[in-house]
């Protein structure tokens, strides 16, 4: 409904940490929720099962295209120092331990995210959150948890699907159309990543899905009234996913490269 | 039943509501009416604490609401149920499945019971055998019956309606008050509703209250309202019918 | 989606573009309104953009260091973090963004006024509002991207600098003096029409996702949806073609 806007326009920075603390605040509230027991594993799989159809097909297609432009970047780049036949190293240690994990993440902000976001503004808008706290029924609980706990299962899936489909575009183009050797590829692949890659950026994918989840659901909640609201919200909610989701990939992989 | 001691409300500068004092009787119709844009609405979502007054205090049963903690807040509103304007109804599901929603939620009924609740409550409000149909497929009217029928699937000892009548055609809207007038009588419920519409509200009220300019301007039984000499409200009943 | 109505979709989206860049280059133009979408994806594209692009520089900087240890030639960071951000990261990551930002937006105002009718009114009014709404909203993507893109690559160079050599430790002397050992003229040039290409098809996906929007407010949050992820995928999809081009013309 109508929250009540401050009139005068206050100053960008302090509008931006308000904005950060009602996001704290919503957080803090859902995280209380799920300390108080995990939601109905139904709703659950429901939730993870749409995240990732709505998803798949998506981090696949923009994967392969990934793969393949670092595998023809990372051969340009290291030609300069006769390095090209090396471009299974890049492409490893790009793909598996960066761009799976932010290719996951954000097609799933911008899909499964904005689907949230939608849908929960939509609620929203025409008052269905309000009918259910009116029923006595925990909206957070309800609404959030369970696609919070889907998308902690889900990402790190898509996550694993990101990575092959990248790896394998990237060894289709370096060996088809730059003519590197593919057992050179492979043995690259193999010696500068390990499951130990594999794990973190998985467990990357959860901690964005954390992310995305908190504040697609944030941005549903907080939206404003008619179709314009949910347009908003929608826009504020892929935004705030991306920009966060490459800060947070920057001090995880600080925490687990650096 | 329901108290407002001194409410007052406002959003930033624009003030909705000033030192508004009434009590709404149980078991009868209340029915606050006033132009748009005067606080009826966050009136009527004070008493379920989907906002609290700045000033005030607004009392259900004798507990103030804005002063309950989660729990009991929960515990208050499982008496209550509500009509949104547009019905609210989730559209991911079905009409059944909706009116089913709060019974699934704070019962533990078994199946076969919660659908015999849920053809009851349908057929009370008018629209018998309709489980199956999404809420995109039913018409303002036909909305509004089964946001009705879900309001009232936990037989609440308080109903409110929010607008009942609005955006509907004169036929439905007549149709809907007597609805109302039924279900109280077959309930004995307490009934609280806002609205705009003078001669529905003549039809369905025990009890008026009249909002103007955020004060509550006259507020008394129904015959009394009518007869009224007070000119701000013969000028109010005459220039809107 | 079978596969007839995906053809019939995509055949519609192109009627669309095609109409809305031939309306571009003919008069009457709404210069005023292309001004002011102009500045607005500016104002609201450039703080998510390098949000984004800066912290990527800086992952560059972290990554890249181990890359170029293993083949010992560590003074190259430098300019494998410019070449990277110039050719692929800014260009792509700033596409992504706008269309995050700009194209949904886009989206969200023409399915508004699609739902609410408005469209229809400026129709009655005379007023073509493909002309007015799209156009205006395509020529300020087209224009903005590269401009928000440069200034994103800059940032994205600084904050990995700042990585590599105040917080890594590599040689700051080194570092500066191989910056741009690899990079050309080529390498800007190919970043202008790949960011130029970007925001043409963005703001041409999101500006018919918006028109194609229908039924209230769900109809609007779909469209907005819609928009984010069809404008990335296609140019993603265009963005490969566009690399082995630009390759291929520099031999």
């Amino acid at each position: 409904m109508d929250r009540a806007r401050p009139h005068a326009r206050p100053s960008p920075v302090a509008a931006a940490l308000a904005e950060a603390g009602r996001w704290g605040i919503f957080s803090g509230r859902v995280l209380r929720r799920a300390a108080g027991g995990p939601p109905a594993a139904g709703r659950v799989i429901e939730e993870a099962y749409r995240i990732g159809v709505q998803s798949l097909l998506l981090v696949c297609a923009i994967a392969v295209f990934i793969g393949a432009n670092i595998a023809l970047q990372g051969y340009h780049a290291f030609r300069e120092f006769g390095g090209q036949d090396l471009v299974g190293i890049f492409v490893a240690l790009a793909c598996v331990r960066e761009m799976g994990p932010i290719v996951a993440g954000s097609m799933v902000a911008a899909k499964a995210g904005t689907a949230m976001a939608a849908a929960v503004a939509t609620m929203r808008v025409k008052g269905q959150i309000d009918a259910l706290e009116v029923m006595a029924v925990d909206p957070y609980r309800h609404l959030v948890l369970p696609r919070l706990a889907a998308a902690v299962l889900a990402l790190p899936l898509l996550v694993l699907f990101a990575v092959a489909c990248s790896v394998a575009a990237g060894y289709a183009v370096a060996v088809h159309q730059l003519g590197v050797s593919p057992a050179t590829f492979l043995d690259n692949v193999a010696a500068y990543t390990g499951t130990r890659d594999v794990l973190f950026g998985m467990a990357k994918g959860a901690v964005f899905g954390v992310f995305i989840t908190l504040l697609a659901c944030y941005q549903g909640f907080a939206s404003a009234s008619g179709p314009e609201g949910v347009g908003r919200a929608t826009n504020r909610a892929v935004v705030s996913i991306c920009v966060v989701c490459i800060i947070v990939n920057y001090l995880m992989s600080e925490l687990m490269y650096g | 039943m329901i108290e407002y001691v001194n409410v007052s409300k406002s959003y930033g500068e624009v003030h909705v509501l000033d030192d508004v004092s009434c009590s709404i009787p149980a078991g009868r119709t209340t029915v606050f009416i006033g132009p748009s844009g005067v606080g009826k609405s966050v009136m009527m979502k004070m008493i379920v604490g989907l906002e609290r007054p700045d000033a005030g205090r607004v009392l259900v049963r004798g507990e103030e609401v804005a002063r309950l903690g989660e729990r009991a807040l929960y515990r208050l509103r499982r008496r209550m149920g509500m009509l949104f304007q547009d019905g609210a109804l989730f559209d991911s599901m079905t009409t059944g499945e909706n009116v089913a929603f709060p019974i699934r939620r704070h019962t533990r009924l078994p199946e076969r019971e919660i659908a015999r609740v849920v053809a009851e409550k349908l057929d009370l409000v008018g629209m018998p055998g309709c489980e199956g149909k999404m809420p995109s497929e039913l018409s303002g009217g036909m909305r509004k019956r089964v946001g009705l029928a879900r309001a009232i699937a936990l037989d609440p000892e308080i109903v409110l309606f929010d607008e009942p009548t609005s955006g509907l055609d004169p036929l439905t809207a007549d149709a809907i008050d007597e609805l109302i007038v039924s279900m109280q009588r077959r309930l004995g419920s307490t009934f609280v509703v806002i609205s705009h519409d003078i001669p529905g509200t003549f039809r369905i009220a025990d009890r008026i209250g009249v909002l103007f300019d955020t004060r509550l301007v006259a507020y008394g039984e129904r015959e009394e309202i009518r007869r009224s000499a007070d000119p701000l409200l013969v000028e109010f009943f005459s220039r809107t019918i | 989606m079978s596969s007839m109505r995906c053809i019939a979709t995509i055949g519609d989206a192109a009627r669309f573009t095609l109409g809305s860049a031939s309306r571009a280059l003919r008069p009457p133009f709404y210069v005023h309104e292309t001004l002011r979408q102009m500045a607005r994806v500016g104002e609201r594209c450039l703080l998510p953009v390098i949000c984004v692009v800066a912290p990527f520089g800086m992952v560059v900087a972290l990554q890249g260091l181990q890359i170029v240890r293993i083949f010992g030639v560590e003074r190259m960071l430098g300019s494998i973090l410019v070449v990277s951000l110039l050719r692929e990261l800014s260009p792509g990551l700033c596409g992504i963004m706008m269309a995050a930002q700009a194209g949904s937006t886009a989206a969200a105002e023409i399915g508004t006024m699609r739902v609410k009718e408005e469209t229809d009114a400026l129709e009655v009014m005379a007023v073509d509002p493909i002309r007015y709404l799209a156009v205006p909203r395509l020529i300020a993507l087209t224009l903005m991207c590269p401009i928000v893109n440069a200034i994103a690559c800059m940032s994205g160079i600084l904050s990995g600098s700042v990585a590599a050599v105040a917080l890594k430790g590599v040689d700051r002397g080194a570092f500066v003096a191989n910056l741009f050992s690899f990079a050309d003229a080529m390498d800007v040039w190919g970043g202008i029409v790949k960011t130029l290409v970007f925001g043409f098809i963005i703001g041409a996906v999101s500006c018919w996702c918006g028109f194609t929007a229908r039924g209230g407010a769900e109809g609007v949050g779909r469209a907005a949806n819609n928009a984010v992820v069809r404008s990335i995928i296609t140019f993603l999809g265009v963005n490969y073609f566009l690399t082995s081009a630009l390759f291929r013309i520099r031999g």
